[in-house]
C-alpha cells in the first residue's frame, strides 16, 4: 500500500516463498530471530507427527472446558497443541496481573486458544447453516452463495489455535518492548503484511511475530509434512490462509464471509477472552454468546444495496458482481450493543482497575531495571523464553537464571519481591483533562481553547519514563528541603515512581461490521449505535492518569507531582483527584508547611506556590483589554493587541496567576511607550553603534523613571549579571545589534540568557529589547510590528519571551516625529 | 503518539480557520458513515496538507468501505485533546469546542502559515459536503 494513496491490490499474489523472502528483506532482524525461536518449537511437533501413526483417520480429542464445555481438537491440532509452541503459553495469564484483585483470574493464554478453537468452529457452523438455508429457502434461493469447504474450516480453526502465539509472558510489556527494539523493521512489516493480506487493518506487534513463525521454513516443514493431515489443498498455501485469518485479511478462502472469524468486529477472539475473563473474574457483564453467533449472517453487496462507493466499486469487480461478508442481522444488534457494552465495564472494572495498572506498570519497569541493571537488552528469543509470568518474574528479578537468560540484581531483586508478594504501590497523584483546575474564570471559547492547549501539552512529547524520573528527581530534593522529611539514608529510588497513561483501548473501532435494514440495504452498524463514539465517551469520563509509588512516599511523591505539573505544563489538578488517590491537599497546615519549605529553597516558584495553595486557583490568560499601547499603534495596525494576545496563549496557553499577570501587562505597557518615546526623541539616530550599557541601557532607565517605573538595574545572580529588573522581578535583557534584514532572528540566545535569569528569580517570562540596524527600508518594522511574545522553544518548563526591537542609525521618518 | 498529535492539529486547525462564519460550538464535522475517509482521501488527491502529513494517512478498502487507517486515532485523540466534544445523540457529527485562536497556536507549532491551512481547510470542507452530498444521494436511490 503507498502511503497517501488508495489501495490497489497486486494483479498478481506473491506465493509463499516469495512472501517470506520479501518479510526477510524487510525485516532481517525479526526474521532470523523468530525464525529461531520456530526452529526450537517445531522440533517437538516434528516428533509428535512421527510418533502417531493412522493420522486421518483419528479421532478427535476432547478436552473440558469450564466455560464453554467440550473442546475437540484433530489429530494435526494436538501434534500443535503437544509442543512448545503452545504449550509455552501455559502460564502465560490472560490478564496479566489482574489476578491480584481477582483472586481467580488466572486462566492462562492456553486455554484461551482452544476457547477460540471452539468458538470459530461454532460461527463457522453458524453461518454454514445460514449459507445453506439461503441456498435452498426465501422468495428467491440464492445458489450462488459458496458454502464453506474443508479448507477453510480447518485453516480457520488452525488460525484460532495459533493465534496467540506471538505473545511472551506479561504480554502487553513484552509486545511493547519487542516493538521498541525494532519499531522501523515491524513498521516495514505491517505495510508489507497490509498489501500482501487484502483488508487487513491494524496489525499489533504480537500478530506480526505469530505471522512471521507461522510463515518460517521451520513450521513450513510441520504444514508440509506428511502426517500433518489437515485437509487443505495445497498445503503450501496454508501457511498464508493461517496468517490471512489472524490478521483478518479477505485472501485463501472460498467462502468469503469468513474472513473476519478469527479477526474482526465480532470475531472468535473477543467472544472468547470476554466470556472467560468474566467467567474467572466472577464480573457478570450480561454477554449473550449463543445469540450473537445465531444472528451473524452473510450479507451479500451487490452495486446497487450499498451505499458506500468503495463497496460498490468493489461489488462491481467482483466475479458474479457480489460479494459475501459477514454481518449482522438488524435483530442481532441488541447482543452486538451487549459486547460492546461489556467489553467496556471489563475495561474499567478489570483491565483498568488502579491495582491492576499499578501491577502492569511494575512488571514493565521490572524488565528495564533489569536490563539496566544487567546492561544490556533482551533479546527477543529471551523474551520468549519457555517461562510462566511467574517464572519471569524470578527471572527478571535474578533469584533464577535460565541458560543464558540473565535478569537483574539487588533493585531487580527488591521490586520483584514486592511484586510477588502484592506490595503494590499506591496512587499519589492523578491527572486527567476533566480534573483541569483554574479555568473557573474563563467562559465558552476561551475555556475550551485554554483547556484544549493545557491538555495537549501533556500529549505533546508525553514521556512516561521520562516523566517518572523527572518527578523522581524533583522527590529527592524536595525530600531534601523538607525538614520532616530528612531522615537516615533509605532505598527510594527510580523505580520507586512510576507514571502510567494507558493507551486507549477501550474504544471500539466502528464502521467495519455490516447489517441489513429493513428495506433491504446495508449500511453499517453504527447508523443504530455508534460503539466507537460510545465508548470513547464513557472512557473519556472514567480513565486518568496515575503516579505510583510506595506507600510511605505517596506524600511528597503527591507533591513533586503536583509541583512539576504546575511549573511542565502549567496544570493544577482539581482536589477530586488528590481524593482519588487519598492524599492530602496542599491547604492542610502540614502540607501548607511543607510548601513553606519548599518555596524557601526556591523548588518551586510563588506563581507555582500561589497556584497549588490557594483553593481557588485561577490562571488568567492576558486579554486584549489587559494590553495598553500607544494610540498610534493601535491606529497604523488595527490588529496588533489581538496579535499579541494570539502570541501570549501560544506561548502560555494556562495563563499566568492574577499578580504575575497584572506585573507583565504593565511591564509591557512601559517599554511600548518607552519605544514610542525612543522613536520620537531619535536617540538612536546616528550612524553609531549604540553601547549597550552606557547608551541604550542609560536611554532606556532614564526613560522607565520617567514613567515613575522602578526600574533597578542588574545585580549577579545565576552566573552573571542582569541589565534590568523591572517590578514584580521581571528581568528585561538588553542587546545592541548590527545591520541585518531580519530582525526578528536576532540574537536568540538573549532569550536563555533572560531565561536563566527570570528562572532563578522564578518567573516564565522576561522581556529582551534589541537594538538592530535596519539593512533595508523593509527592515526597518514600523512600530506596532517592533513587539512580538513568542514561547522559548526546548525549554524544561513552559517560558514566553516578549522581544522589542530598537533600530539605530536610521532617520526618523517623518510619520513618527512627534507633532 | 506525536506525530498523531501533529495530524490531529493540522487537520482539525485547517478546518477551524477555513470556517468564515462559524467558531467554536457553532460548528461540526462528520464523523460516521465513512464521509471524512472519502473527504480526507479527496482531499489528499487534490494535494491538500503537507507532504509529512499525506505520508502518514493510509486508504484501505475494509469490510464496511474505504478506510483511512489512522482517521479513527485522529478523531478519538481530537476528542482527548479536546479540540472536539463528546459524541452528540446523531453519533454522526462532532461539535467543534474550541476556536480560531487555539487553532492559529497549533499551526504556529506545526510552522504553517494560516493562508495557506485556510486553503487547505476549504479543499477538506468541500470535500466533506461532496461525500455527503454523494451519500444523500445514494440514499434516496
Amino acid at each position: 500500500m503507498v502511503a497517501g494513496q488508495r489501495e490497489h491490490p497486486p494483479a498478481t499474489w506473491m506465493n509463499a516463498n516469495e512472501l517470506r523472502h520479501e518479510l526477510e528483506k524487510c525485516a532481517p532482524n525479526l526474521w532470523q530471530e523468530v525464525a529461531v525461536l520456530a526452529d526450537a518449537w517445531a522440533q517437538e511437533i516434528h516428533k509428535n507427527l512421527s510418533r502417531r501413526s493412522g493420522l486421518p483417520t483419528a479421532f478427535p480429542k476432547t478436552f473440558t472446558d469450564p466455560v464453554l464445555g467440550p473442546v475437540e481438537l484433530f489429530e494435526w491440532e494436538v501434534a500443535m497443541l503437544d509442543s512448545p509452541l503452545l504449550q509455552r503459553l501455559r502460564g502465560i495469564r490472560q490478564l496479566g496481573m489482574a489476578h491480584t484483585v481477582y483472586t481467580s483470574a488466572l486462566h492462562d493464554r492456553l486455554s484461551h486458544c482452544l476457547g477460540v478453537v471452539e468458538i470459530a468452529s461454532r460461527m463457522i457452523q453458524a453461518l454454514e447453516k445460514n449459507a445453506y438455508y439461503r441456498r435452498i429457502y426465501g422468495n428467491k434461493p440464492d445458489t450462488d452463495l459458496p458454502l464453506p469447504r474443508d479448507d477453510d474450516r480447518f485453516s480457520i480453526r488452525l488460525a484460532a489455535l495459533l493465534h496467540d502465539i506471538g505473545h511472551a509472558p506479561f504480554s502487553h510489556a513484552t509486545e511493547s518492548l519487542a516493538k521498541s527494539r525494532a519499531r522501523n523493521e515491524f513498521e516495514r512489516i505491517f505495510d508489507l503484511l497490509r498489501t500482501e493480506f487484502e483488508g487487513a487493518l491494524h496489525i499489533k506487534p504480537s500478530e506480526a511475530i505469530a505471522v512471521l513463525a507461522i510463515l518460517s521454513e521451520p513450521l513450513r516443514k510441520v504444514f508440509e509434512h506428511a502426517r500433518f493431515a489437515i485437509p487443505f489443498n495445497p498445503k503450501e498455501n496454508l501457511a498464508q490462509a493461517i496468517s490471512a485469518r489472524i490478521l483478518g485479511s479477505r485472501k485463501y478462502l472460498s467462502a468469503p464471509y469468513l474472513a473476519g472469524i478469527v479477526s474482526g468486529p465480532v470475531d472468535a477472539d473477543k467472544l472468547d477472552y470476554m466470556t472467560r475473563d468474566s467467567y474467572f473474574t466472577g464480573l457478570p457483564i450480561g454477554l449473550d454468546v449463543n445469540r450473537l453467533i445465531n444472528k451473524l449472517e452473510i450479507v451479500t453487496i451487490t452495486p446497487d444495496n450499498v451505499l458506500d462507493k468503495e463497496l460498490k466499486k468493489r461489488a462491481q469487480e467482483a466475479p458474479n458482481q457480489r460479494l459475501d461478508q459477514l454481518g449482522i442481522s438488524l435483530s442481532g444488534l441488541t447482543a452486538y450493543e451487549q459486547m460492546i457494552v461489556g467489553r467496556v465495564l471489563l475495561y474499567d472494572r478489570v483491565y483498568y482497575h488502579h491495582k491492576v495498572r499499578c501491577g502492569e506498570a511494575m512488571v514493565r519497569r521490572l524488565f528495564e531495571l533489569a536490563e539496566a541493571e544487567r546492561k544490556r537488552p533482551f533479546s527477543l528469543v529471551e523474551l520468549f523464553s519457555n517461562v510462566t509470568d511467574d517464572a519471569m518474574i524470578y527471572l527478571l528479578s535474578g533469584e533464577m537464571k535460565l541458560g543464558d537468560l540473565e535478569g537483574g540484581s539487588i533493585r531487580s531483586k527488591r521490586l520483584g519481591g514486592a511484586i510477588r508478594v502484592r506490595h503494590f504501590y499506591h496512587r499519589a497523584f492523578a491527572f486527567a483533562e476533566r480534573f483541569i483546575a483554574g479555568l473557573d474564570g474563563l467562559q465558552g471559547e476561551e475555556e475550551a481553547n485554554t483547556r484544549s492547549s493545557l491538555w495537549m501539552e501533556v500529549y505533546e512529547n508525553f514521556d512516561e519514563q521520562k516523566l517518572s524520573n523527572e518527578i523522581f528527581d524533583l522527590t529527592v530534593k524536595l525530600r531534601e528541603a523538607i525538614p520532616e522529611l530528612k531522615r537516615s539514608e533509605d532505598s527510594f529510588g527510580p523505580e520507586h515512581v512510576l507514571v502510567d497513561l494507558p493507551d486507549d483501548r477501550v474504544t471500539v473501532p466502528g464502521r467495519k461490521l455490516l447489517v441489513r435494514t429493513e428495506s433491504g440495504g446495508l449500511t453499517d452498524a453504527n447508523l443504530f449505535f455508534n460503539p466507537d463514539k460510545w465508548s470513547q465517551a464513557y472512557k473519556n469520563q472514567k480513565q486518568c492518569g496515575y503516579v505510583f509509588t510506595p506507600k510511605e512516599y505517596t506524600e511528597v511523591v503527591s507533591l513533586a507531582s503536583q509541583i512539576l505539573f504546575f511549573q511542565k505544563y502549567g496544570l493544577v489538578m482539581r482536589t477530586e483527584a488528590l481524593h482519588l488517590c487519598k492524599v492530602e491537599h496542599l491547604v492542610s497546615p502540614k502540607m501548607r508547611g511543607w510548601m513553606d519549605a519548599v518555596l524557601k529553597s526556591r523548588l518551586c516558584t510563588p506563581e507555582c506556590f500561589s497556584g497549588l495553595t490557594e483553593t481557588r486557583i485561577k490562571l488568567l490568560p492576558l486579554r486584549e483589554g489587559d494590553i495598553r499601547l500607544p494610540g498610534e499603534w493601535c491606529n497604523e495596525d488595527s490588529d496588533v493587541k489581538r496579535r499579541l494576545v494570539q502570541e501570549f496563549f501560544n506561548a502560555l496557553p494556562g495563563g499566568l496567576v492574577a499578580s504575575i499577570r497584572d506585573s507583565v501587562s504593565k511591564g509591557l505597557e512601559d517599554l511600548c511607550f518607552v519605544l514610542d518615546a525612543l522613536e520620537k526623541s531619535g536617540a538612536f539616530t546616528k550612524d553609531e553603534r549604540p553601547d549597550e550599557k552606557r547608551g541604550l541601557q542609560t536611554e532606556l532607565l532614564k526613560l522607565l523613571r520617567a514613567r515613575g517605573v522602578n526600574a533597578r538595574e542588574g545585580a549577579e545572580f545565576a552566573g552573571g549579571e542582569s541589565d534590568v529588573i523591572l517590578p514584580g522581578e521581571l528581568i528585561l535583557e538588553n542587546k545592541v545589534a548590527d545591520v541585518t534584514n531580519a530582525p526578528h532572528e536576532l540574537k536568540p540566545d538573549a532569550a536563555w540568557q533572560a531565561r536563566r535569569y527570570s528562572i532563578a528569580l522564578n518567573r516564565r517570562i522576561s522581556f529582551v529589547l534589541i537594538a538592530y540596524k535596519p539593512a533595508s527600508e523593509a527592515a526597518l518594522l514600523p512600530l506596532p510590528s517592533r513587539v512580538s511574545v513568542y514561547p522559548l522553544l526546548n525549554s524544561p518548563e513552559a517560558c514566553a519571551v516578549v522581544r522589542l526591537l530598537v533600530p539605530w542609525g536610521v532617520k526618523i521618518p517623518s510619520r513618527a516625529k512627534a507633532v | 503518539m506525536n506525530e498523531l498529535l501533529r495530524l490531529t492539529q493540522l487537520l482539525y486547525s485547517c478546518w477551524i480557520v477555513s470556517d468564515d462564519a462559524g467558531g467554536a460550538g457553532k460548528e461540526s464535522m462528520p464523523t460516521g458513515r465513512g464521509v471524512m475517509e472519502y473527504a480526507l482521501r479527496d482531499a489528499v488527491d487534490r494535494g491538500a496538507f503537507p507532504e509529512w502529513a499525506r505520508n502518514q494517512l493510509h486508504f484501505v478498502s475494509g469490510d464496511g468501505g474505504l478506510a483511512c487507517l489512522e482517521l479513527p486515532l485522529i478523531q478519538k485523540l481530537a476528542t482527548e485533546i479536546k479540540l472536539t466534544s463528546d459524541p452528540n445523540p446523531s453519533y454522526t457529527r462532532t461539535n467543534i469546542v474550541v476556536g480560531i485562536a487555539l487553532a492559529r497556536r497549533c499551526l504556529a507549532k506545526l510552522e504553517i502559515s494560516e493562508e495557506q491551512a485556510r486553503l487547505w481547510g476549504k479543499t477538506l470542507r468541500e470535500a466533506s459536503a461532496k461525500a455527503e452530498a454523494e451519500l444523500a444521494v445514494a440514499e434516496s436511490a
